[in-house]
């Protein structure tokens, strides 16, 4: 039943549409495609986005890592490497607090009626561009600096999957209560 | 390779799947118990907002859905290379699709791009059902630091865009694709990336404010 879901492209495509309208909703309630919440949190005064994210991070976790050992779903990994991973990252970074929304967010910000949002997808639609018409040359020399591949955090410390999943859900909820107890 | 290599990784335990309803009831009782306590006074930017662990409990069954119906993780960014290279094929025509980038990311009206589509309906429902639906030229905390000409947001707010452009691309996901669906997937690069995001995204924020 899971397979004859999954190759039917229209039901796919309205899945996409069903689950994006969820996240939509979702970033609007929490206010994350507010700029002063962004920005709030980049200035280390307001937590939210680190409590969603952290929150979604534990809760898709183990239900993902459930789904995979009941061998209903695969997981679905990005490849990565220090000169593309840690440079892009960085370049994002400052692009985030440039902007004040993320790719998600800002999205949500102009259903809210935020105009400047709609320069900011714009501005990611000329970016991504550049970055396509960049590519060739990039990938034979900056991106390929470190390669590390798919590599999980279970692989990589040669541990089985659910031990990680305790762990770093039992760090992120220690987090979390750090975050409240300081009343940020 | 010894039993450790092997079992390295692996998803060999059914009984998990019963961590499902647990994780439920645990969370839920979470958000119970974080509504019944005092509720700290809301600054002016978050009256309505519900509780960042409800929403962040609901993204994360999200995650879960669309990996069952879709096998797909959640992730925005994809949908700009997408439209992107929609818009060059429209001034540039085939030329675009032997570009080697869009021969890796096809420029079609795919999974993602529904997705993003869905983020832009559900949000506006969202500020419409809430009453927070309103046509704002520039966010009131910018104005306040900056000034009212909107112009100076916008070409900013742009400029903003194109780095995170770059940025997600470079690094292959966005704060969706890589800070909740790669980390919660465990990947070690994803990781570094949202560390990256965050390290970049302060440092430029306690630099310009």
């Amino acid at each position: 039943m899971l397979a004859a879901l999954r190759s039917n492209k229209r039901v796919q495509l309205a899945a996409g549409l069903a689950i994006g309208v969820g996240f939509g909703f979702l970033l609007q309630r929490g206010g994350v495609t507010r700029y002063e919440v962004v920005i709030g949190q980049l200035l280390l005064q307001d937590f939210t986005v680190v409590k969603i994210m952290l929150t979604a991070i534990v809760t898709g976790m183990i239900g993902v890592h459930a789904l995979c050992s009941a061998g209903w779903a695969t997981l679905s990994k990005k490849s990565g490497s220090v000169g593309s991973t840690v440079v892009g990252g960085l370049i994002f970074g400052v692009g985030f607090a440039v902007l004040g929304y993320c790719p998600g967010t800002m999205i949500g910000a102009v259903g809210q009626g935020s105009l400047d949002a709609l320069f900011g997808m714009a501005g990611m639609l000329a970016g991504t561009a550049v970055y396509a018409a960049a590519y060739p040359a990039l990938s034979g020399s900056i991106l390929k600096i470190g390669d590390f591949g798919q590599v999980t955090l279970p692989e990589l410390f040669r541990v089985k999957v659910w031990p990680v999943v305790f762990a770093v859900g039992a760090c992120l909820g220690a987090i979390l209560i750090a975050v409240e107890y300081a009343g940020l | 390779m010894g039993d450790r290599d092997r079992a390295a990784g692996s998803h060999s335990r059914t009984w998990a799947v019963w961590l499902v309803p647990a994780a439920l009831v645990l969370a839920g009782w979470a958000v119970a118990r974080a509504a019944a306590g005092p509720a700290p006074v809301p600054a002016a930017n978050q009256l309505g907002q519900w509780s960042p662990y409800a929403v962040g409990f609901g993204i994360g069954i999200l995650s879960c859905i669309s990996f069952l119906i879709s096998n797909r993780p959640i992730g925005v960014s994809t949908a700009y290379a997408q439209t992107s290279g929609m818009i060059g094929r429209l001034v540039a025509g085939s030329r675009i699709d032997r570009m080697a980038y869009y021969r890796a990311v096809k420029p079609e009206i795919g999974w993602e791009w529904m997705l993003a589509l869905g983020v832009l309906l559900g949000a506006w429902l969202s500020a419409v059902l809430f009453g927070e639906l309103r046509v704002e030229a520039a966010p009131p905390l910018w104005v306040a630091e900056f000034g009212p000409g909107a112009a100076w947001r916008w070409l900013a707010a742009a400029a903003g865009g194109v780095l995170l452009g770059v940025g997600s691309r470079w690094a292959g996901g966005c704060t969706s694709g890589h800070g909740i669906s790669g980390t919660l997937q465990l990947v070690a690069g994803s990781w570094l990336a949202v560390v990256c995001f965050f390290v970049g995204g302060v440092a430029t924020a306690f630099m310009l404010y």
